[in-house]
């Protein structure tokens, strides 16, 4: 019969098609379960990696209280206060006492507990000592905390630091949970209470006011899901904070919300999870948080951008009265608990606002160094935590300083009007006693070009390269070369592998016969050429490259004159061996590397080795002195640059580049100006580069006293008459006092 | 390279026992008199360091002597207790180089002299420059003819020497 027939079809297709929905939600529930399973247990985050500059160790000795030390102290976020009760981050001023609350330093896992300290000056603003007064000791030394300098981070970066359920201090739990859940602990994933009276709520305001979403449905949405508003999204949001719930305890579902909620923004890299927050905001460990602070970041967790103390601090104080309020009418704290948190005034200290890329170049060159040895993967998202070797304050300084000379030369300089090409620099300094770089600037607007002229130009140094032909001299002829060794500036030929050489000086006139000391002061070029003849080109060379030179250097003679090729680390590394008596130090930009876990991966010592005697490196010091004091660099005296230094001016037979390098005891600064194209800069080593390098040394010094560079004990100091190099007695004029190796002394006075 | 096992070993022994000698590097007071406040905290600081050394305390050891070194340069010590660090961790050439520092800023401390000699003699003997390890040695060995440990060094490098009885390697 048709009918029966018919019923009997339905009642198979019916069959068919639950069953075909049964297979549907079966498949689909392992298709969620298998997403839940792999993100919720590996917990995997990709957290950046952060990049530190280096600590400010602070010692007897230093000369602190002025600009250069307290724009530090703002940029760490400290804050001077009246108060006679600090707080961390915050310092008071008396007369020559100085009174600091140091943060505490946040290292992955450990975190260095805050510290008061006293600060003891003399008059002339020097530290005399440093006291902990909890413990009434004298500490030798104390460490400002270094600045979150980058981030290094794929697309899309959040940031956070992962913390367990049992780390977070009850009242911010109680704050979350009371805003956001308060059913939290009774409902399976979804509140239907919540969900109605969110739905009165909106159709009484007659607007969304009101979400009725749990903390497992928050959950689901940022962890597992996109942010889109449909039906479909919604419906498997439910079904998946039903899974959760299913699968895994409140406390785990808990603290993976905690370590996932979105708190705002540091530049482009999200902040995510209450830890970061604290830090971010508030410059503090979670457990120091108190009621209100906490009270603050729960209320921001519904519209963090909106509730941002940073963005508006008064709707911020009213979004945490209102969860105080809450934590109040659930009992979860006392009336007077809720009255004085009311009442607590917030002090936000938010920790390195806007990471963008501080020192650029610098980082670059960090990150390049770290790609020998870590993936890219690593570096990007395992949050590692990277210790370098900058200065932020020298680095600044450097930027500012080679910015306005550059401009005033381009609106000044006539032949440089017309050129249209940018004109650049590079500057590099390092402690050439350690290695560690502390100012790296590859270039003039790292946004321009990222080509880091430090390491990849080559440039002929000009005369940069003389004091390797008179190191040499010292070096391997020490009976033979003295300060006092008179060398003849007079034309001369050579003749060597069937070419002939006729080295020129600047302005084409001869001196004659002139003490050796002259000779390179005045940076004249016939003598030097001869010298270098005399003492080997090749040996030359060999001194080069054991003080730092890398480059291939031709075994010509205008070798002496620098038409070989070199780069600014080059030059750097090896008037560092200068100035740290013979000794070369490694050039370092990373100190430290650590995992998220707090193992140290990587930690790079000082390497030094010795080169040169001591003997040859103090006779080349004394006499690079010279250079500031009478020679071609004597303008940086005109400049106020009062330290005990050395150095050399290059410029290159064609003008195209200008030189300084110079060195105090602490740091050794070389800066190059110049085009990248084939322009001609048109001006002296002198002139473009010198004041550059003075005023960024006098910047980097102003936390130090002059010091004196050491002889060696086997030198002795002579008078000597400057113009003939014999010994003049005791109150005869004119004298100069001049170094020499014992035993190699003029024997004759003056008549 | 086994005769710088051997020498590893030899040196581990012998420090380790070190703590027992009379003086050694860890209970013999740094011979330098601070004129400045900064010379006196960085004394202290070595002074902590070695503590640390003295403990293990490698990573906190290294933190001390390098702040040493920025906040007085001129302290030979630093760079000494670097360099021993630096044999344990068996990198004689980093070694060699704080040993020459040392030698630079020491000024005739005999006990200190004669161990940067030692140290200075084992850099050497590990990278196999026997002549040079000898004559630092020897120089040791003037200054403190006591030192057990650099009898034994100067024992070996005459056994491993040409035309010794013991032959060599």
């Amino acid at each position: 019969m048709p009918f029966l027939k018919n019923i009997k079809h339905a009642f198979y297709i019916s069959l068919f098609l639950i069953f075909f929905l049964i297979i549907s939600f079966v498949l689909y529930y392992q298709h969620l379960n298998r997403i839940i399973i792999t993100r919720f247990e590996t917990k995997k985050w990709e957290i950046p990696s952060k990049v530190f500059s280096s600590s400010y160790l602070i010692y007897p000795g230093q000369i602190l209280l002025n600009d250069l030390f307290f724009e530090r102290l703002e940029r760490l976020g400290y804050q001077k206060t009246d108060s006679y009760s600090l707080k961390p981050g915050e310092y008071r001023l008396l007369d020559l006492k100085l009174e600091i609350f140091l943060h505490p330093i946040f290292l992955p896992q450990k975190i260095k507990a805050p510290q008061k300290v006293l600060i003891h000056f003399d008059d002339t603003h020097t530290v005399h000592n440093i006291v902990d007064p909890a413990r009434e000791v004298q500490l030798p030394s104390i460490e400002l905390e270094p600045e979150l300098i980058a981030l290094l981070f794929k697309e899309n970066a959040e940031e956070r630091r992962i913390v367990r359920l049992q780390d977070i201090p009850p009242d911010l739990l109680q704050a979350i949970l009371a805003i956001e859940d308060e059913r939290f602990l009774e409902h399976k994933g979804i509140d239907p209470q919540g969900i109605l009276r969110a739905l009165l709520q909106n159709l009484k305001k007659g607007r969304f006011a009101q979400g009725g979403s749990t903390l497992t449905q928050q959950l689901v949405k940022n962890f597992f899901l996109n942010q889109k508003k449909t039906l479909r999204r919604k419906i498997t949001e439910v079904f998946m904070a039903f899974m959760i719930e299913n699968k895994y305890s409140k406390d785990e579902i808990l603290e993976t919300y905690i370590n996932e909620i979105y708190f705002g923004n540091r530049g482009p890299v999200a902040i995510h999870g209450v830890a970061e927050a604290a830090l971010f905001y508030f410059s503090k460990d979670l457990k120091n948080l108190s009621l209100s602070e906490g009270a603050l970041l729960a209320g921001m967790i519904q519209a963090p951008n909106r509730y941002s103390p940073l963005k508006n601090l008064e709707r911020s104080i009213t979004r945490r009265n209102t969860v105080l309020k809450k934590m109040l009418e659930l009992k979860k704290i006392t009336r007077n608990e809720y009255i004085q948190a009311k009442k607590e005034k917030i002090l936000l200290q938010p920790s390195a606002l806007n990471v963008g890329k501080q020192a650029p170049f610098f980082i670059d060159y960090v990150y390049k160094e770290l790609e020998r040895k870590y993936s890219q993967e690593a570096l990007n998202s395992e949050g590692l935590t990277i210790f370098t070797t900058l200065d932020v304050s020298f680095q600044n300084a450097a930027q500012k300083i080679a910015e306005n000379h550059l401009s005033y030369l381009e609106s000044t300089e006539p032949n440089l009007k017309d050129i249209d090409e940018k004109l650049q620099v590079a500057l590099l300094s390092m402690e050439p006693y350690t290695g560690y770089i502390k100012t790296l600037l590859g270039g003039r607007n790292y946004q321009e070009t990222q080509f880091n002229r430090v390491f990849q130009a080559k440039r002929q140094p000009g005369s940069l390269f003389k004091p390797f032909i008179y190191t040499t001299a010292f070096e391997l002829f020490p009976q033979k070369y003295t300060l006092t060794t008179r060398l003849y500036d007079e034309p001369f030929l050579l003749h060597y592998e069937g070419q002939t050489w006729s080295p020129q000086n600047y302005d084409e006139t001869y001196k004659g016969p002139i003490l050796l000391r002259e000779a390179l002061e005045q940076s004249i070029n016939v003598p030097s050429a001869k010298l270098a003849w005399e003492v080997g080109i090749s040996n030359i060379i060999k001194t080069a490259h054991k003080m730092g030179i890398e480059s291939n250097l031709p075994t010509v003679p205008s070798l002496a004159l620098g038409t070989a090729e070199v780069s600014p680390i080059e030059i750097t590394v090896a008037y560092a061996t200068l100035a740290n008596e013979g000794f070369k130090t490694h050039p370092t930009a990373i100190k430290k590397v650590m995992d998220r876990h707090g193992h140290v991966l990587e930690k790079r010592d000082i390497e030094i080795k010795q080169i040169l005697k001591p003997e040859t490196a103090y006779l080349m010091t004394y006499l690079l002195q010279g250079v500031l004091e009478r020679g071609t660099g004597r303008f940086a005296r005109d400049m106020g640059f009062t330290q005990n230094a050395s150095g050399k001016t290059g410029t290159t037979s064609d003008f195209n580049d200008a030189w300084f390098v110079g060195y105090t005891p602490d740091l050794v600064t070389t800066v190059w100006v110049g085009f990248d194209k084939e322009n001609k800069v048109g001006l002296t080593g002198a002139r473009a580069a010198l004041p550059i390098w003075t005023l960024y040394m006098k910047e980097a010094h102003k936390d130090r006293k002059t010091k004196d560079f050491t002889p060696p004990a086997s030198l002795i100091f002579k008078n000597i008459d400057p113009n003939i190099g014999c010994l003049v007695k005791s109150g005869k004029e004119p004298y100069f006092k001049e170094a020499f190796i014992k035993g190699t002394e003029p024997k004759e006075y003056c008549e | 390279m086994m005769r710088s096992k051997k020498i590893i070993l030899l040196l581990l022994l012998t420090t380790s026992c070190s703590f027992f000698e009379r003086k050694s590097i860890y209970n013999t007071q740094l011979d330098f008199e601070p004129q400045t406040q900064q010379e006196i905290s960085a004394l202290l600081t070595i002074e902590e360091g070695v503590l640390a050394l003295s403990e293990k305390n490698i990573l906190n050891a290294k933190k001390n002597f390098e702040n040493a070194i920025v906040i007085d340069r001129k302290n030979p010590y630093s760079y000494f207790f670097l360099g021993v660090i630096a044999i344990r961790e068996e990198n004689p050439q980093k070694a060699l180089g704080y040993f020459q520092r040392t030698l630079s800023l020491l000024q005739n401390k005999d006990f200190w002299l004669a161990q940067t000699y030692k140290y200075l003699g084992i850099s050497n003997y590990i990278l196999e420059q026997n002549k040079t390890a000898q004559s630092f040695f020897i120089k040791s060995q003037t200054l403190n003819s006591e030192d057990k440990e650099v009898e034994e060094y100067l024992k070996l490098l005459l056994d491993s020497s040409p035309g010794s009885s013991s032959g060599s390697e």
